[in-house]
């Protein structure tokens, strides 16, 4: 019954055994991680939903996506949803990674809850590249032959990694089913095993405590919970209103044949390597030592993906501010190049008229169901904060009881 | 009329709240479950009203002789339609009323069989053998021309009813 109360016996200054907050209201950085949970777990459930209508073969897959964005009732919602999420979980998670290693909480006996998080930034990221092609579209043909292409100037094992994920020496049919195994089985094993993983070490391990004053104690229940519930709540009022305004399009059946569309570009969150990679085709006076543009684009993309993954190593304790600066460096960097690259030049590739048409047919028809959707929204947050605040004035209460006692 | 001043309320704030958001939250999911449903039972297999005969499969329902069957497709099941010995056209829905299976024309027997738990109905689809408990499904053709000088047009109706009701509409 008694939530607020825990042994006075225990230091501070220790990190707690649960995920128990001690100090001050946590800051917004601490629900980026639960957030990312939740929008996974949306991720899993559109996803399974997809997964009752799409075909997954390179003769069919465009017209069975078709079909969801037409025929299936809602199917044109829970596709936009996944669009969208997918988008938003990237962002979310990558937040997390920048917040955790301005914060250094990666030290120590912490590293292996780092490592475990690396992965699965990395598995999120391959998420959003294998599920780019399963539409099969012209966009994501040629984004994917861009993309697979890449590893091939690797030494030795590169051409194989290529042809691996080809199935092939280049895009054609055989190229979607393995993308399919990849995003709706492989890599989501993956998370779910490193999610576990990221989890315990996190219970083990303990929470990085807000800074400041530690005289108030702020418990998991019902504070972080309640308010991470009101975060997530908003979060699918927005994406779910974000998917029924602006749903997702469908461009015209892609062909391994057909030559690249104009302006081509990947997905945002890989256009700042993209970016990285086209700039460094510049330094051409490079290749009379030997070293080839994607050879050295490649070696700086793997230096920084290296750093990130081995910090725990490289910034011990005591290192002082110098990775602190390297990091909101490469921020910087990142943020600019993806601008920079986003404003250049944007594919004009046009959008299925058919599809785009009975969007925003259906589109109008729901309308109607928004408003008692938001009014829902915004009473079920308003109970929610009431209940903290009740909670609060309790402890509070309590409190004052106690050190009248004393 | 004297006004008692309870000093305690019968439900704590506490309790209310959380029953409250409860009952918001059930509200809250309740409008999400129906989108849902209505994704995960699209109807798009559901029997169809009519099926209209295409040119191709006029020729090869022309080309049937006395005692042969075509088969065609009725929604996501088989539809046979006969050209029985005594010279009329019935058309059935192709499923067993036991088990759901597939039956089959056997022309030698002029009989319909299932070959699920051996069914055997007539060639006016009745059940006369086996474990079916009804005679096969009817469906009602509405054609012009004959079938000796040909039939030029061939509309499947799931029933009469059916025509009749759509012909009323339109």
């Amino acid at each position: 019954m008694d939530r607020v109360e825990e042994s006075p016996a225990r230091d501070s200054r220790k990190p707690t055994g649960s995920l128990r907050f001690l100090g001050r209201r946590p800051r917004w950085t601490h629900y980026l991680g639960c957030t990312a949970m939740f929008l996974l777990a949306l991720q899993v459930v559109t996803g399974v939903l997809l997964l009752l209508y799409y075909q997954p073969n390179s003769r069919d897959a465009h017209d069975s996506v078709r079909v969801i964005m037409t025929d299936i009732p809602m199917g044109w919602i829970i596709r936009s949803l996944h669009r969208r999420c997918s988008h938003v979980l990237i962002l979310t998670v990558m937040l997390h990674a920048l917040d955790v290693l301005l914060a250094k909480t990666f030290r120590r006996k912490r590293s292996p809850t780092y490592y475990t998080g690396v992965l699965l930034l990395f598995c999120v990221l391959f998420m959003g590249f294998t599920g780019y092609l399963l539409p099969w579209d012209t966009l994501s043909v040629v984004a994917t032959a861009v993309g697979t292409g890449l590893p091939a100037e690797l030494p030795l094992i590169g051409p194989y990694i290529t042809e691996f994920f080809r199935g092939g020496s280049a895009i054609g049919a055989q190229t979607l089913p393995r993308f399919f195994a990849l995003h709706i089985s492989v890599i989501p094993m993956t998370v779910a095993l490193a999610l576990g993983f990221h989890i315990v070490f996190i219970r083990r391990h303990g929470m990085r405590r807000p800074p400041g004053p530690q005289r108030k104690r702020v418990p998991l229940y019902p504070d972080f919970i309640l308010l991470q519930a009101v975060v997530c709540l908003w979060v699918f009022a927005i994406l779910l209103t974000a998917a029924i305004l602006l749903p997702a399009e469908l461009r015209p059946e892609g062909n391994p044949m057909a030559p690249a569309p104009e302006g081509i570009r990947p997905e945002w969150y890989f256009l700042a390597a993209f970016e990285a990679i086209k700039l460094s085709g510049n330094l051409t006076f490079l290749s009379s030592v030997g070293v080839t543009a994607e050879l050295l684009s490649l070696i700086l993309l793997g230096g920084a993906i290296g750093v990130f993954v081995l910090m725990p190593v490289l910034d011990r304790k005591g290192g002082g501010r110098i990775w602190r600066w390297i990091v909101r460096a490469a921020t910087v960097t990142f943020v600019a190049l993806t601008c920079y690259s986003m404003f250049g030049s944007a594919p004009e590739v046009e959008s299925v008229t058919e599809v785009a048409d009975r969007a925003s047919e259906l589109r109008v028809r729901t309308l109607g169901f928004l408003v008692p959707f938001w009014l829902s929204v915004v009473t079920l947050t308003w109970i929610l904060v009431s209940q903290i605040r009740l909670h609060d004035r309790i402890t509070a209460s309590e409190m004052s009881a106690h050190r009248g006692k004393a | 009329m004297t006004q008692r001043h309870i000093p305690y309320s019968l439900v704590d704030r506490r309790s209310f709240l959380g029953r409250i958001s409860a009952i918001v939250g059930a509200g809250f999911f309740a409008q999400l479950v129906l989108p849902v449903w209505r994704y995960l039972f699209p109807g798009m297999s559901r029997e169809p009203d009519k099926v209209e005969f295409t040119e191709d499969m006029l020729a090869q329902l022309n080309a049937l002789e006395p005692g042969q069957c075509f088969r065609f497709q009725w929604g996501g099941v088989p539809g046979l339609a006969l050209r029985a010995r005594d010279g009329e056209l019935r058309v059935f829905k192709g499923v067993c009323t036991h088990a759901d299976c597939n039956v089959a024309w056997r022309s030698a027997n002029n009989d319909f069989f299932c070959a699920c738990h051996d069914g055997r109905y007539d060639e006016f689809g009745k059940n006369i053998e086996g474990p079916p408990p009804r005679p096969l499904t009817r469906l009602f053709a509405e054609f012009e021309g004959s079938l000796e000088a040909g039939i030029t047009k061939l509309t499947v109706w799931r029933s009469e009813s059916v025509r009749l009701k759509e012909q009323e509409g339109a």
